[in-house]
């Protein structure tokens, strides 16, 4: 029962702040009186419901999708084989730093700019992407795998317990809520920075660019509409990781 | 188990020609103040850390009990057993089974589905017990393994540990800082000071029957160690 209650007033919280958001939304659509400027919640909706019913809709949002789905598991898969040889072999941990503390400094923009002279319109975002979340996730997986307690390790080496099921029943389970937790940020900051990137690179079948377009045809409640998708296709992602990030913290929860 | 060890920490020897031949089916209790080595011993015997000398129980199949349980907490119960069984035994359903024969010899078998958060310290001190005699080996090594507990679960854990060893006399080394504890559940007890062992007292079951008897070895072994 205390359950319940605990959930709903969750909900409750979380609808109390989703309603503020959209009482401040009114009245500064009510002041700035201008749909170019700031269209109200109502007109956004409006477009956004127009979207949903356009083929183009839908070919933006699996393009972008897609993209940062693809860029985020090589920086996932990248960031899990270049922490295991860290973890294996301490001078490469140690060779290894400041290429990611190079990547982590660079800004942004840099990043974008110089990818997009290398790389062809549609793999920029992704390549992008993937050198934004890399560095986030390593450090991540890094740090979680230097906190597993090393009386653990010890025990583990005093019953003759082998590499593999030292990895399996000690390092991986114990590991996992941290970097699940980790790659649940990531994932929506991988398609943050896709959008961002396929609008500096004009990726066809892309949210950025119809986001590009409604801004220069001024059609600001479109391009709210757009943003609305992404902050859908964003929080989805996030449940998703959320639930695996729930299972595999289970024994956080109990006792 | 003859061994005779020698370890140091930069300049400071912590073990210095340890030497001691422990009979083997039998539980030895090695005693020493705090900081004397006496935890660098057990690891050194069980190849856990670099020594000089000679290890009679190097290449052997130990079981450990720390401190600590030292459970691992992001899997069940049941699992950790098996975890440590499965360096010694590569059946998978053997395993599995002799993870529930050890839990259930320690009442924790209707517990074997929990993670090791959900247990209170007594209950986990009594999984790293049945962890370590249902792991086959050839010795036990117990590093102060009453010392985080009340007298009421020390009492619980000191019948269970007597209960397990006498279904399944092992070699066992306990070294601890408790005289009391050591003559109580040793046959043989080593005092350990300056990185030797300072002398070696009987504590067979003829001298535990004898009460005064018992009083007077360990006011002797304070006295050794003082």
């Amino acid at each position: 029962m205390k359950n319940k209650i605990f959930k709903l007033k969750n909900v409750i919280y979380a609808l109390s702040g989703a309603a503020l958001i959209i009482v401040i939304w009114i009245t500064a659509a009510a002041a700035t009186d201008s749909e170019i400027i700031l269209p109200g919640p109502v007109r956004t909706l409006r477009e956004f419901l127009k979207l949903l019913k356009s083929a183009e809709f839908y070919k933006a949002v699996w393009g972008s999708t897609g993209r940062s789905l693809l860029s985020f598991g090589g920086a996932v898969f990248f960031a899990v084989l270049f922490c295991a040889l860290a973890a294996r072999f301490k001078t490469f941990e140690k060779i290894f730093a400041p290429v990611i503390t190079f990547l982590r400094a660079i800004p942004t923009m840099s990043i974008i700019l110089i990818t997009l002279i290398w790389f062809s319109s549609s793999v920029s975002p992704m390549v992008i992407a993937f050198l934004i979340t890399f560095p986030l996730l390593y450090n991540s997986f890094l740090t979680a795998y230097k906190n597993v307690d090393e009386n653990l390790i010890t025990m583990a080496e005093a019953y003759g317990c082998g590499v593999f099921r030292q990895a399996t029943r000690l390092y991986i389970p114990i590991m996992l809520p941290d970097a699940l937790s980790a790659m649940r940020a990531s994932v929506s900051l991988s398609l943050k920075v896709t959008v961002a990137a396929e609008v500096m690179a004009q990726t066809v079948k892309s949210i950025g660019v119809n986001m590009q377009q409604s801004m220069i045809y001024f059609e600001t409640a479109e391009l709210l509409a757009w943003t609305a998708a992404a902050i859908i296709i964003s929080y989805v992602m996030e449940l998703i990781a959320g639930v695996f990030e729930n299972y595999a913290g289970r024994w956080k929860n109990e006792g | 188990m003859k061994v005779n060890i020698s370890k140091s920490y930069g300049e400071k020897a912590v073990l210095d020609g340890f030497a001691f031949d422990f009979p083997e089916g039998e539980i030895t209790a090695v005693v020493g103040v705090s900081g004397a080595g006496k935890t660098t011993l057990l690891n050194a015997m069980a190849s856990l850390t670099t020594y000089e000398g000679e290890n009679g129980f190097k290449g052997k199949d130990i079981s450990y009990v720390f401190q600590t349980p030292r459970l691992i907490p992001a899997i069940t119960l049941e699992k950790n057993i098996e975890f440590a069984l499965s360096g010694k035994i590569k059946d998978v359903h053997l395993c599995k089974q002799t993870a529930q024969n050890a839990l259930m010899a320690v009442g924790l078998f209707a517990d074997r589905a929990k993670y090791p958060g959900q247990l209170s310290g007594g209950m986990a001190q009594r999984a790293s017990l049945a962890r370590a005699f249902f792991c086959p080996c050839s010795a036990i090594f117990m590093d102060e393994p009453f010392k985080e507990c009340d007298a009421v679960t020390k009492k619980r854990l000191t019948d269970l540990f007597v209960k397990l060893y006498s279904e399944s006399p092992k070699t066992v080394v306990l070294v601890t800082h408790d005289i009391e504890e050591a003559l109580t559940l040793a046959g043989k007890v080593a005092v350990l000071k300056d990185g030797k062992v300072f002398k070696c007292y009987d504590a067979g079951p003829a001298a535990k029957t004898d009460a005064v008897t018992l009083m007077a070895v360990k006011e002797q072994i304070i006295a050794d160690l003082i």
